[in-house]
């Protein structure tokens, strides 16, 4: 199996902070990949690397079989074809539901394909009805959607989520799970992370727990749940183990 | 070979921009806004200076304190109008209400005083001579002000709980409140300090630079803001000796330049140290940029 | 023909414009007036590069002068000592100024906010320092006299004439600001405008979309200065100080952040109050300088944020959530 995205020691440092620290992963080609642990674990900043927001400070971050990691912001999109969202979302204020994804597609694509391609994410997305209206004046479920198609429109073969779930009811977390799901089976490589774990649950092939910056587990999401070092973790103790599942849950925000 | 004649203008210039430049660290440090009025404050302080003294008052010392403390209350009515209230819409709205500030300064004093320079006093005339350098008493007293007023703000800013409080507050006004900390009070004090001081400069420098005149508060603006970013604008210490050797450059290149144009070079300076030192030569390490 | 229909609908506004310049000529057809009509189109053009700069991609730029000082200084030197025509004296001019504007915008865009504006403002402050040096270009007692300007043999003695011949300027400028604003750049613009991270990571080139703008913005500061100096027969340094600039601001502010449209309403605005009010304008600069005080407090997005204003309390009405800015959460984490 070929990997599609996959970071080599990846070390962040902020000062005498280490957010990320010796971080190797590696993502195969069309799966669900999720990153979890608790606050301040370093997952955001592991996500800002991936997507050349942030060059890490050691190591290298490879896609699609090219080092990316001295690579330009916005290559990572219009050459290496990978996108991201934002844990707070991130829409361009002054524009519509279609400018925000028009902008996206307009990166990528040429502009009669592009224009295509907005009509058609928007309608994938139930958004079309909403297409002219101002992005940021949508519910915040909405909103996340807008983003959702901001990702899609660029065609994308890697996607990396950032609690894509917060704030989203049980119903349109459900949702969002069936187009990851779909996503997947069109051959979409995604890394998400999430505090939500019955959405890791529901769509991830393998999940890496981070703590202070570094991977102490690795397997299924079954399998992490039940892992010591990862209960350890979040409740920093000793605990019974049947909790496990329950108090990762009780991370969410909500 | 340094000339020592030019050396010792040189640092009087500098104590001068200095003086600008305090005012500078002072709103910044507070607030993270840059006054782009700071200079046209040190103008009006010189020009109520020059009426105190056209009215009678000849004893000059006395004429600085008391614009001193006209500019401490200005400067508290300054941020209520025009910093405060823009604030809240962000940081290019503060900015651009300042540059409306430096418009109605340096065009409104030329209403009440004239469009042209005129000649100040000077607040203790006659020099003295240390071998063959000679010295103007002038001189002496602006780098007395700024040894002392440096001297205590680098005390209180760095050393003291008010000053720890102004910087708190400045990074979180909100995290501040919730620990004690009298914001509003040390942001009122933050400004009317800025205000005060310049103003004060204002008198001291008059003799030297003239009062009023159009775009010497600009002028003002952009040599004490370059020699505020020289030594770190984060910096009480580092304000001041950047200031200082902003001066002492700017008059040994004077003597070899041009025309004594130093303006061009000067600016260079600013732009290259924004780019490569932004935190100055002297400056904190983690300092916010912008 | 859709396509024709459409860019018609586009240039709504600068049509708008021309109306109000035909007649503003009418009404002040005298020599004086039209002189003056002048003088307030060549600020509308500069506040027009001042605006997409400032509004279009949130760069506080306060040298605007400088680049109006290159485009005036170039014709009028070319022209002048060199014999050349207007046309390719103009060009070349502006050409300089795009070119040197993409220099400046190189080196300062890594900048931002308060650091940016003082960059600027020493540019600006830079170039005049550098034009009051005595040598060919005169110095602080300015360049003199300069041609009128010929196109096709035709010399453009008559006032009325050298005003249709900034109006035509300043409409091509509108109308082709316009066409960018609404092209893909200029949705790239306003996206990095609103989100500069978000932008990035929509694949947008952040950087070099930076540059351009600030080049354009330039160049069309150069378009300014080039078209008015062969019309003032002399120039002189202080044409360009950065008190010229800090107007420019004003007039920005004044009409609206990021309005085109706008900016050219205030530079009108701005331009006749200061030159109908006696001594010097310094009562008229004073008052606008607390209008700009006064706009950023309550009006932050100026005359032309009105509409939107009322936009927004109607929706609020309606009933729809007050939308949050996720910025300041966002860009914490990023530095953190």
């Amino acid at each position: 199996m070929t990997s599609a995205i996959e970071t080599r020691s990846v070390t962040q440092r902020f000062g005498g902070l280490v957010a990320v620290d010796d971080v190797t992963l590696s993502v195969a080609q069309g799966t669900v990949h999720g990153v979890i642990g608790p606050n301040g674990a370093g997952k955001t900043t592991l996500l800002n690397v991936l997507s050349g927001l942030q060059r890490p400070t050691a190591g290298s971050v490879v896609v699609g079989g090219h080092d990316v990691t001295r690579w330009r912001g916005h290559h990572y999109v219009t050459k290496a074809r990978l996108v991201r969202t934002f844990q707070t979302v991130r829409l361009f204020s002054s524009m519509t539901v279609r400018e925000n994804v028009t902008v996206a597609a307009r990166t990528v694509a040429r502009t009669s394909e592009a224009r295509e391609r907005v009509e058609r994410v928007l309608d994938r997305l139930d958004l079309t009805p909403l297409a002219d209206e101002p992005a940021t004046s949508l519910s915040y479920g909405t909103q996340r959607r807008v983003e959702l198609a901001r990702v899609l429109v660029a065609e994308p073969s890697v996607v990396l989520l950032d609690e894509p779930a917060a704030g989203l009811s049980p119903h349109e977390r459900s949702e969002l799970a069936a187009l990851l799901r779909q996503m997947r089976d069109d051959g979409v490589t995604i890394v998400l992370v999430e505090h939500h774990m019955d959405l890791v649950h529901a769509v991830c092939e393998a999940v890496t727990v981070l703590d202070f910056g570094k991977v102490i587990s690795r397997g299924t999401a079954q399998e992490v749940t039940e892992d010591e070092r990862v209960l350890e973790a979040y409740l920093g103790g000793k605990h019974h183990k049947a909790t496990a599942v329950g108090v990762v849950d009780q991370e969410d925000p909500l | 070979m340094l000339n020592l004649e030019l050396l010792v203008s040189g640092l009087t210039l500098g104590a001068i921009y200095a003086l600008v430049a305090l005012g500078f660290h002072l709103v910044f440090k507070m607030t993270g806004i840059i006054d782009f009025a700071q200079g046209d404050k040190v103008v009006l302080g010189g020009l109520v200076g020059l009426s105190l003294v056209r009215a009678g008052l000849n004893v000059v010392l006395v004429v600085a304190i008391i614009v001193l403390a006209l500019g401490l209350i200005v400067g508290v009515v300054y941020d209520l109008v025009a910093i405060l209230p823009t604030q809240r819409n962000g940081e290019v709205a503060a900015i651009a209400a300042t540059v409306g500030m430096t418009l109605l300064f340096a065009n409104g004093h030329q209403i009440i005083w004239g469009p042209d320079a005129e000649p100040f006093p000077a607040i203790a005339g006659g020099h003295f001579h240390i071998g063959a350098l000679q010295i103007t008493y002038q001189s002496v007293i602006i780098w007395v002000v700024l040894a002392v007023i440096g001297g205590v703000l680098a005390y209180v800013l760095e050393r003291t709980r008010l000053g720890r409080g102004m910087i708190a507050s400045a990074t979180d006004p909100m995290a501040a409140t919730t620990v004690g900390i009298n914001v509003s009070r040390d942001r009122s004090l933050s400004f009317a300090l800025a205000f005060g001081l310049a103003a004060m400069a204002g008198v001291l420098v008059a003799p030297i630079t003239l009062a009023g005149g159009g775009g010497l508060g600009t002028a003002l603006t952009l040599k004490g803001f370059t020699g505020a970013v020289l030594g770190g604008l984060g910096s009480t210490r580092g304000v001041i000796v950047g200031s200082l050797l902003l001066g002492v450059l700017e008059s040994q290149l004077a003597s070899f330049l041009p025309d004594g144009n130093v303006d061009p070079v000067v600016f260079g300076i600013l732009i290259v140290v924004l780019l490569v030192a932004p935190n100055g030569l002297f400056g904190l390490r983690r300092q916010r940029l912008a | 023909m859709r396509k024709v229909t459409k860019l018609g609908r586009q240039q709504v506004p600068t049509l708008l414009t021309l109306v109000l310049v035909l007649v503003y000529a009418t009404v002040q057809g005298d020599p004086s007036g039209l002189a003056v009509g002048v003088n307030m189109m060549v600020a509308g053009i500069a506040a027009i590069g001042l605006t997409l700069a400032i509004g279009s991609a949130g760069q506080l730029a306060l040298g605007q002068a400088g680049f109006m000082a290159i485009g005036s200084y170039g014709t009028a030197y070319l022209m002048l000592g060199k014999g050349w025509e207007f046309i390719p004296a103009f060009v070349v001019s502006v050409v300089i100024s795009l070119v040197l504007g993409a220099l400046v915008g190189y080196i300062a865009l890594r900048l931002s906010g308060n650091y940016l504006a003082m960059a600027t403002l020493a540019v600006g402050s830079a170039i005049y320092a550098l034009l009051r040096l005595p040598g060919p270009l005169g110095g602080a007692n300015g360049y003199a006299p300069i041609p009128l300007p010929k196109i096709l043999g035709h010399t453009f003695f008559d006032p009325t004439q050298q005003f249709y011949l900034v109006a035509v300027v300043l409409l091509l400028v509108l109308a082709g600001v316009r066409v960018l604003q609404l092209s893909r750049v200029g949705r790239e613009l306003v996206a990095l405008r609103d989100d500069e991270v978000a932008a990035r990571t929509v694949g947008i080139n952040v950087t070099s979309r930076k540059v351009q703008v600030f080049a354009i913005a330039s160049a069309i500061g150069g378009i300014a200065g080039a078209v008015n100096a062969p019309l003032q027969t002399a120039i002189d340094p202080t044409l360009f100080s950065s008190a010229v600039s800090l107007q420019l601001f004003v007039m920005v502010i004044i009409g609206g952040l990021g309005n085109i449209y706008g900016a050219v309403l205030g530079a009108g605005l701005v331009t006749y109050v200061i030159q109908s009010i006696p001594s010097n304008g310094s009562a008229a600069l004073s008052v606008l300088g607390l209008v700009v005080v006064l706009f950023m407090a309550i009006l932050p997005d100026g005359i032309a944020g009105v509409p939107e204003m009322v936009r927004k309390q109607l929706r609020r009405r309606r009933g729809a959530p007050p939308s949050e800015s996720p910025t300041a959460v966002e860009q914490t984490e990023l530095s953190a």
